[in-house]
């Protein structure tokens, strides 16, 4: 049952673009209204199909979907006046950044005025004014997405949907624009995005869903992600030598389910439950085969073992839904 | 439907006509080629003539096929345009921005069918005031006592043109989204656009010159165009276009 606070639920949503296979499988969740929610996931593992199904582009094949307590396969258009998506593809660079906020104020329907005076006001906001006569299939990637993303400040809404908002996007630039989303959080919106980007979900994301081929295998507040792991350490390892692939797979053996090991070339990322035993298995194994230690640092964990910890087992959910 | 709405759509579309080699070969290309076709027949129309290797009494209806035949700038042109319009979008992916606003589908659909319909009437209108006007010089150069087909023929051909790029626009329209590439758009659209027109053309061969049987004419024909610009705004399925299939 829907409430008025939770403004997405999705209950076992399928999508095959062709019968049989499934671009998402399966997914359950729910968005509260305020919150910022990340989908985090590979290339391809279903984050804009998701997004799309979302935003009324495309229907599910299966399951059940609510945005804003609407049904999106009646009331698409109702859903679509108070939601804004940020897409991955561009659109209306015939015309100039400043006609690029007239289409869209035109398209929600604000009066001329008001549209004007949100235009301006976004084009200041968003560092634009020396762009603003531009045409905007002249800009560069990066100032495209600029406009893109300001652009859907014209209308007022209740979710931003956007899918890779920040790829292109300088330093400088990439943080004003996750700033104004958080100040637009502020003002009670919910945001809805995908990213590859760990940095960004974790300077974002309230709760945040990793996506792996269309299913979903963890979904937690990060603090909960990161905890899930009951205080693990992570150690991150360097080897030299002939016998480094001999020896990840006798330490794998050594440190059993305790910890988790994984191995790329001569490096490896261990989560360890006892860092100070795992060290010590370390030394010991290094001595005994003769192979030499070029790099080892112990850390807290970050987003980014999370997420190479959850994508690195198919199939098996972390966390709870 | 706002009026606005749909002009932002149809901006989209001709501006992305303007680029497209192949959108420029139906708007240039196919009525520049039916209108010098139309004007070199009427020239020979009045030099046979003349020449008395066709009776004078037999010029009006060879005239007028020639005229008939020039309907194929708005079956044609309309047919070019309205086919790639959709699937040319979803294949550059430019049409996923404006479906995610709340434009409505009829709003979308009319903002799609302005360009086809503008470029292939338009071209049709140009194209039938030059022969026209052509057709006059030429017979009167001629000194023939024949008239070219007076007002009358001109508005019933500009009536003619308008209902044919109707049609062809919204036909392509509705194959174009739902076909997951260009070629097979076109080719379904033309399928469906040439019968058609070939069809309009037979029926309006046959009818009398007279303006009660061309009102008739045109009073079916325009029932059947309202009928078809109805069934394909039905039809049309703004959560499967990204998909392009039925």
């Amino acid at each position: 049952m829907s409430d008025s606070q939770t403004v997405i639920e999705a209950e076992q949503i399928k999508h095959a673009y062709t019968p049989g296979r499934y671009a998402l499988n399966g997914l359950s969740f729910s968005v509260q209204r305020g919150e910022v929610f990340g989908l985090l996931g590979r290339n391809g593992a279903g984050k804009s199909t998701l997004i799309k199904v979302m935003t009324t582009l495309l229907r599910p094949s299966e399951g059940s979907l609510r945005i804003l307590g609407l049904n999106p396969a009646r009331e698409g258009r109702r859903i679509r006046s108070r939601i804004g998506v940020v897409q991955q593809s561009e659109s209306f660079d015939f015309t100039s950044v400043e006609g690029n906020f007239d289409i869209y104020g035109v398209l929600w329907g604000l009066p001329a005025e008001e549209r004007i005076r949100r235009r301006n006001d976004l084009i200041a906001r968003f560092g634009l004014e020396d762009l603003r006569r531009r045409r905007s299939f002249d800009l560069s990637g990066g100032q495209k997405r600029r406009v893109q993303v300001a652009r859907e400040f014209m209308h007022d809404m209740e979710i931003l949907f956007l899918d890779e908002p920040t790829v292109g996007l300088d330093v400088i630039m990439r943080r004003t624009l996750l700033d104004s989303i958080r100040a637009e959080v502020r003002r009670g919106l919910t945001v809805v995005f995908t990213t590859h980007n760990l940095e960004e979900a974790d300077y974002l994301c309230d709760r945040i869903a990793v996506v792996d081929q269309g299913r979903l295998l963890a979904l937690e507040t990060l603090e909960n992600l990161k905890r899930l792991y009951g205080g693990r350490k992570t150690i991150d390892l360097t080897v030299s030598g002939p016998h480094d692939a001999a020896f990840y797979e006798t330490l794998r053996a050594r440190l059993g389910g305790e910890s988790t090991v994984t191995v790329s070339g001569r490096s490896a990322v261990i989560m360890a439950a006892d860092p100070k035993a795992t060290l010590a298995v370390i030394l010991a194994l290094a001595q005994e085969r003769g192979v030499g230690l070029d790099w080892l640092n112990v850390r807290q964990n970050t987003l980014e073992d999370v997420f190479l910890k959850s994508v690195g087992h198919e199939g098996e959910s972390i966390g709870s839904t | 439907m706002r009026v606005q709405r749909v002009w932002e759509v149809a901006q989209k579309d001709l501006a992305e006509i303007s680029t497209n080699k192949g959108a420029l070969f139906g708007v240039i290309f196919i009525p520049a080629l039916l209108t010098l076709l139309g004007v070199a027949s009427t020239y020979m129309v009045a030099q046979a003539v003349a020449a008395g290797r066709i009776p004078a009494a037999g010029a009006p209806a060879a005239i007028y096929a020639v005229l008939l035949l020039m309907l194929l700038i708005p079956t044609t042109t309309s047919t070019v345009i309205g086919s790639m319009s959709v699937v040319l979008e979803r294949t550059g992916r430019t049409l996923e921005p404006l479906l995610a606003t709340p434009v409505r589908d009829r709003e979308l659909l009319w903002g799609k069918a302005i360009p086809p319909l503008a470029f292939g009437v338009g071209g049709a209108y140009l194209a039938f005031g030059v022969v026209f006007l052509a057709g006059d010089i030429f017979l009167a150069a001629a000194h023939l006592p024949i008239e070219f087909p007076g007002w009358f023929g001109l508005f019933a051909m500009l009536v003619l043109a308008t209902l044919l790029g109707l049609l062809a626009s919204f036909v392509s329209l509705l194959i174009s989204s739902r076909s997951k590439e260009l070629r097979t758009a076109q080719w379904y659209s033309f399928l469906v656009a040439l019968p058609l027109f070939g069809g309009v053309i037979a029926a309006f061969a046959a009818v009398p010159k007279t303006w009660l049987a061309y009102s008739v004419a045109v009073g079916v024909l325009i029932a059947v165009t309202a009928g078809v610009v109805w069934l394909v705004t039905d039809r049309f399925q703004r959560a499967t276009i990204l998909l392009g299939s039925p």
